[in-house]
């Protein structure tokens, strides 16, 4: 049963459609086919029963007279009739007395002892599985004259309702084709949508692509699962946005992060190469901010933080990109500079910038900036390159006094 | 002897056939007779007489010998198609034509003329076992038959008197009932 189960449970949706419309089927058709068999089977059983009465009435009718004169030759004449029905085996007619007047036995059948019925004025019948055995008195008039008694298989009776149960189960077996057949059509109206709401997840996976929305026009259940779906691709890209923003900005300064930095950078020298302009690289370290933290405690160095990142923001122009790479570190893209003059102008604004004094919780604080500068592709020809020699020029401005800036030259 | 001889022969027949009669053997009836008197109960069973002929009861006569008396009264008051049977021995040939059933037993030759012209036109049913009596016009002759007491009937005679035998009366007679 269990095994049956997940079977079931692992056929697709169509499978299980057809599966359950045609159980279904099948479990309502079983009444049917039991009351209607029941009926016919009952109803034919009478009606042949009847048509056995029928006959011994019939009989009994030709016999009488012949029975009332002891007229064997005729009273068997009489019997001779049954031979119309091959259902009948053995017809016997006896005398008041018991004695056996005339019997018939079907062609086929052996001869054997003549069973001894009781000579009563009363019908009996016996139905058994086997036959239908029948003995009823004998009239002339109303004079008393003998018993027959009757023999009969059931064949044709039999033979009857096995027609009868042909017909019911090529009934029911057409009633199952009919509901498969349905089925079949109806599976596709029902697993469409839902093929189509697959194909949709599976391209979301496949590509991480969150802005697909399924319609949802329908009423049904697939309409709300197409719903909710969209509902959770909604979410799924909210999430993923703020993810995108958590990997790649700065929660202090909200300036793009380290992350965000290394790919601009990138870009920004693939750029220049093939368009044959300039980029520039600036790193900018706070002088004494680890004191202001020290001191002052770390809310009012992120303040000075998310001051710096404006202050550099207002003096930068709009295409140039401010991050913020390490605790007092930011970096600055420069691109498309026309020359080296530009940076330094830059550098100078920035310092002069940063170094003006900010009041930040009550305290006046004051920091410096050192400010080393490379260029793309003029001392630098990859992104190593241009971030070693950033780099390098930042140091050789750290050791100087505070709030210089480097430019990184050839013969550094 | 020769009588005699038939009895025996009848009572084998009757032991053989498992002879029945529904009603009890008269005391002292020879066999013989007792088996008469059943087919003439059946005769008159399987016979129907014009409406107008119809009295209260069936008048059942016969004429011969009187232990064919003893065996009929054993049907004396049985009912027959809603009519009570009544024996009567037939002291003159005239009462004849007040019978419905005249059974005819060993009567010399004058007088079944005479009985003849007693009942001529009556509906009255004519049974005899005497095969001379029979010539005279009677409507069923019984008669044995390989151990077997048969009967023909000339359904002529009957027809003529208007009285109307049963088919399946006919059905049974042997070859001589015309018909």
């Amino acid at each position: 049963m269990t095994r049956l189960n997940d079977w079931f449970n692992n056929q697709p949706i169509q499978s299980k459609l057809i599966l359950t419309n045609t159980f279904v089927v099948l479990i309502a058709l079983i009444p049917i086919v039991f009351v209607l068999f029941g009926y016919e089977y009952y109803a034919t059983q009478q009606a042949t029963l009847q048509e056995i009465r029928i006959q011994a009435d019939i009989v009994s009718d030709n016999a009488a007279a012949a029975m009332a004169f002891d007229d064997a030759t005729m009273a068997r004449e009489a019997l001779a009739t049954l031979r119309a029905s091959p259902d009948m085996q053995r017809a016997t007619l006896m005398a008041p007395n018991g004695a056996v007047l005339a019997s018939y036995r079907r062609y086929d059948l052996p001869q054997r002892d003549t069973e001894r019925i009781e000579i009563s004025t009363k019908s009996t019948e016996v139905l058994s599985w086997k036959g239908f055995k029948l003995t009823k008195p004998v009239y002339l008039k109303s004079q008393f004259v003998g018993m027959l008694a009757l023999e009969t298989s059931l064949d044709s009776f039999y033979h009857r309702v096995w027609l009868y149960f042909i017909v019911i189960s090529v009934t029911v077996f057409l009633g199952l084709a009919i509901s498969l057949w349905l089925a079949i059509q109806l599976k596709h109206s029902i697993t469409k949508p839902l093929s189509q709401l697959m194909a949709m997840v599976n391209r979301v996976a496949d590509e991480q692509d969150y802005s697909v929305r399924p319609v949802a026009e329908r009423l049904d259940e697939i309409g709300d699962l197409s719903r909710a779906f969209r509902d959770m691709m909604s979410n799924l890209q909210e999430r993923d946005e703020r993810l995108q923003e958590l990997a790649f900005y700065d929660s202090v300064t909200g300036l793009p992060n380290r992350h965000f930095f290394k790919e601009r950078i990138e870009q920004a020298v693939a750029n220049a190469k093939r368009y044959h302009m300039r980029c520039g690289l600036m790193f900018i370290d706070l002088d004494d901010f680890k004191i202001v933290n020290d001191t002052l405690g770390h809310h009012v160095g992120d303040d000075l933080l998310r001051e710096v990142g404006n202050r550099l923001s207002a003096v930068l122009r709009n295409n140039d990109l401010v991050c913020r790479i390490g605790g007092d570190e930011f970096a600055v893209i420069l691109e498309n500079v026309k020359d080296l003059q530009t940076p330094a102008m830059l550098a100078e604004k920035i310092i002069a910038a940063v170094s003006l004094p900010a009041l930040l919780h009550g305290h006046e604080v004051v920091v410096g900036a050192s400010i080393g500068i490379s260029m793309c592709p003029d001392f630098a020809d990859d992104t190593s390159t241009l971030l070693q020699t950033a780099d390098a020029a930042m140091y050789i401005a750290k050791g100087h006094t505070k709030n210089t800036y480097h430019q990184y030259s050839i013969e550094l | 002897m020769r009588t005699i001889l038939r009895h025996w022969v009848l009572c084998f027949s009757i032991v053989a056939c498992g002879w029945h009669i529904s009603f009890a053997n008269a005391a002292g009836a020879l066999p013989e007779y007792t088996v008469k008197a059943g087919y003439l109960y059946n005769f008159a069973m399987l016979t129907e007489w014009p409406a107008n002929s119809l009295g209260a009861s069936l008048e059942l006569c016969y004429l011969g010998h009187e232990d064919l008396g003893a065996a009929l009264d054993a049907l004396q008051d049985k009912v027959v198609n809603n009519r009570r049977i009544n024996i009567r021995r037939l002291e003159a040939l005239g009462d004849a034509k007040e019978c419905q059933v005249l059974f005819v037993s060993e009567v010399g030759h004058s007088d079944v003329s005479k009985l003849m012209r007693e009942i001529a036109g009556r509906p009255v049913l004519t049974v005899t076992d005497d095969e001379n009596v029979a010539r005279a016009g009677m409507a069923i002759f019984l008669r044995p038959e390989s151990k077997r007491l048969v009967f023909e009937i000339n359904n002529n005679v009957a027809k003529s008197v208007n009285l109307n035998i049963s088919a399946r009366l006919l059905r049974l007679a042997r070859g001589g009932g015309s018909e």
